[in-house]
């Protein structure tokens, strides 16, 4: 047995594992999926930070306006955190023209990041719950009142909603559109396991309390929700979530903005990780146990994967040309393909990858479902099975060097600040 | 129970599930490789026959030999046969005994392949040229030959190139008395690539171009 064989049965075995684990979990969550709607209206605020975002904010703005909730229990605060366009008088204008004043407030600082435009507004917050949304998304219409029912104990500390790629188009925006998808049903998963470790900045409601006695956002590695959803694990609080309380976003379209966004998550997630660290206990459950160890284990066979397979293949280039070389680059004499069953290959290697892809294609059937996608999503997986482990495993790369570094480089783009 | 508490019995449940669906696809795997075997042993026993029947009809009638349609065949299916050996050590790697078994009656049969050829090449009126060479080709796979593989594809090419050409490869590695007693006829040493190019000895790589020109100079 080779590296490559043993590489793909410890890769399988683990994948169809936590596979089978992760449907069990759902199956027996079957009652929790659901809420419905609320009909009750806490108080509930909702935070848009901007930064340049005059083209984007008022869509977003707009989307919270429409919202299926109480007006009067309702409030927005637009945080314009120095940006350099004209994103304030944008807001200004709309709230003046729409006469918004009650709905809507607009504060100004200086630039200092998201997490202090966050804090900025929380000072002005009194309200039950808050959240945030970022200027590039916008809210299903009902998914606030979706996701106030999953605040059903003094427990829950913060409820999740269900991200999704807004129409996406191009190549990029597929894979994120898949990826998002199964982000969905991880995510469900988490939460019945009490495991989420991130609350995503776009439309997570939070205790508003919970936040504010235990010392704001902090700047937590450019990645805020990371932390957030660590320091309520590690206090022992509950985080939900609501799967039908949809947030769209705009898939990134740049290969680099992509990059950037990437590095930051997952430099942010290893550096929180290391900051959290206590959470690797069995003192935090499945959290500590298995889902924390098994996210970083993941990480660790697809890069590892990852790397044999780019020496596979550029060893394969090399042995090639030196052999089209030792014939003299004669092509003529090629014996080319003729079919004979018994080529086809039907070792055990082969059949156990088959069955762990039959189960990728169940979880990605359950991960549609359970997200209410109705488009047919066959050719964006097709480009997520073949490019995305990929990525996956190139941006990974490059974020452990980067957690390594601890050079701080910002967030890196401007938009998608998740 | 909180649902954040970790249950090892549910764990357990599902590695249980997980070791049954691995040894499904296992066992699922080793069926077809069987089959191959099977399939491998099955084109070997009809080889056996054919070369016994040719050996015969040499033994009664040595001119049946010049009947290339007759010899091609069983250069066909030996060849067909080494192919699919070959596919077969990839697969299950070269140390595994099945391969090991199969490769020492593939050399028998290759030798015996090449006995008859040089019998063909005294009793027929053959053409001395690069299309009826007979080549033994010593490899090495256990990864201290750098020259074998593109040698392979050489030989591989020439085979292609010229329908004539008999090409006899083995493991340099591979203990068999047989093979010894050959290895020692032509003084072979334990370096890869050798190659006996119509009874000239030749140790290293050469490419198509040399290969060819190394025949006509040593065809006289």
């Amino acid at each position: 047995m080779n590296f490559g064989d043993i590489l793909i049965y410890v890769f399988t075995f683990f994948g169809i594992f936590t596979s089978l684990y992760f449907l069990l979990i759902l199956f027996e969550a079957k009652s929790n999926v659901r809420r419905g709607l609320t009909k009750t209206y806490p108080s509930v605020s909702i935070i848009v930070p901007c930064f340049n975002e005059s083209g984007t904010v008022i869509a977003t703005i707009k989307s919270l306006l429409d919202l299926d909730y109480d007006k009067n229990s309702l409030h927005i605060y637009v945080v314009d955190d120095g940006s350099t366009d004209n994103t304030y008088n944008v807001v200004s204008k709309f709230i003046k023209k729409n006469k918004l004043h009650k709905r809507i407030t607009l504060l100004q600082k200086e630039n200092g990041g998201k997490y202090t435009a966050l804090n900025h507004a929380l000072k002005h917050i009194n309200s039950k719950f808050v959240g945030v949304l970022d200027a590039d998304s916008f809210v299903d219409k009902l998914a606030l009142r979706r996701i106030i029912p999953f605040f059903h104990t003094k427990k829950v500390m913060a409820v999740t909603p269900s991200m999704k790629i807004y129409e996406p188009k191009t190549f990029l925006q597929r894979i994120q559109a898949i990826e998002f998808m199964i982000g969905i049903f991880l995510r469900k998963v988490f939460a019945e396991l009490g495991s989420i470790h991130v609350t995503p900045g776009p439309f997570s409601i939070f205790r508003t309390k919970f936040i504010k006695d235990t010392g704001l956002y902090r700047k937590a590695h450019h990645t805020e929700d990371i932390e957030m959803a660590l320091r309520i694990q590690r206090q022992n609080g509950v985080i939900e979530n609501s799967v039908d309380a949809y947030v769209y976003t705009m898939g990134l379209e740049k290969f680099n903005d992509l990059l950037k966004q990437r590095l930051r998550w997952y430099a942010g997630f290893i550096r929180n990780a290391y900051d959290y660290r206590d959470l690797f206990s069995h003192k935090h459950g499945n959290l500590g146990i298995f889902i924390l160890p098994s996210s970083f284990l993941s990480v660790f066979f697809v890069i590892v994967s990852l790397f044999y397979v780019l020496y596979k293949q550029i060893s394969n280039i090399v042995n090639w040309t030196l052999n089209l070389i030792a014939v003299n680059f004669d092509l003529s004499q090629l014996k080319w393909f003729r079919f004979d069953w018994f080529y086809i290959n039907v070792n055990s290697v082969a059949t156990i990858s088959i069955i762990s892809l039959l189960f990728g294609l169940l979880l990605l059937y359950i991960s549609k479902k359970i997200s209410g996608e109705k488009k047919s999503v066959a050719w964006s997986y097709i480009i997520y099975m073949v490019v995305y482990w990929f990525l996956f495993g190139f941006w990974w790369t490059i974020s452990i060097f980067r957690a390594i570094s601890k050079k701080d480089r910002g967030w890196g783009h401007k938009s998608n600040q998740l | 129970m909180h649902r954040k508490n970790f249950s090892g019995q549910k764990m357990l449940l599902v590695l249980l599930f997980t070791i049954v669906i691995f040894s499904i696809g296992v066992y699922i795997g080793n069926y077809g490789t069987d089959k191959k075997i099977e399939t491998l042993n099955q084109i070997y026993n009809d080889l056996r026959i054919e070369t016994q029947e040719t050996e015969l009809e040499f033994e009664i009638a040595q001119e049946s030999l010049c009947d290339q349609k007759g010899f091609s065949t069983i250069t066909q299916n030996l060849d067909e046969w080494g192919y699919k050996l070959d596919y077969m050590e990839g697969d299950l790697g070269k140390n595994d005994p099945t391969v090991l078994n199969m490769k020492r009656y593939y050399y028998i049969l290759e030798l015996k392949h090449w006995l008859l050829a040089k019998k063909q090449l005294e009793v027929c009126e053959i053409p001395k040229d690069v299309d009826h060479s007979i080549i033994l080709y010593f490899y090495s796979n256990d990864g201290s030959c750098d020259g074998c593989e593109r040698q392979g594809v050489v030989l591989s090419h020439l085979r292609e190139k010229y329908d004539n050409i008999k090409v006899y490869s083995f493991d340099i590695n591979y203990e068999s008395s047989a093979l010894n007693a050959l290895k020692s006829k032509y003084g072979v040493k334990n370096e890869a690539p050798t190659l006996i190019i119509n009874d000239v000895y030749h140790l290293g790589f050469l490419d198509v171009a040399s290969l060819e020109k190394y025949i006509v100079e040593h065809r006289s």
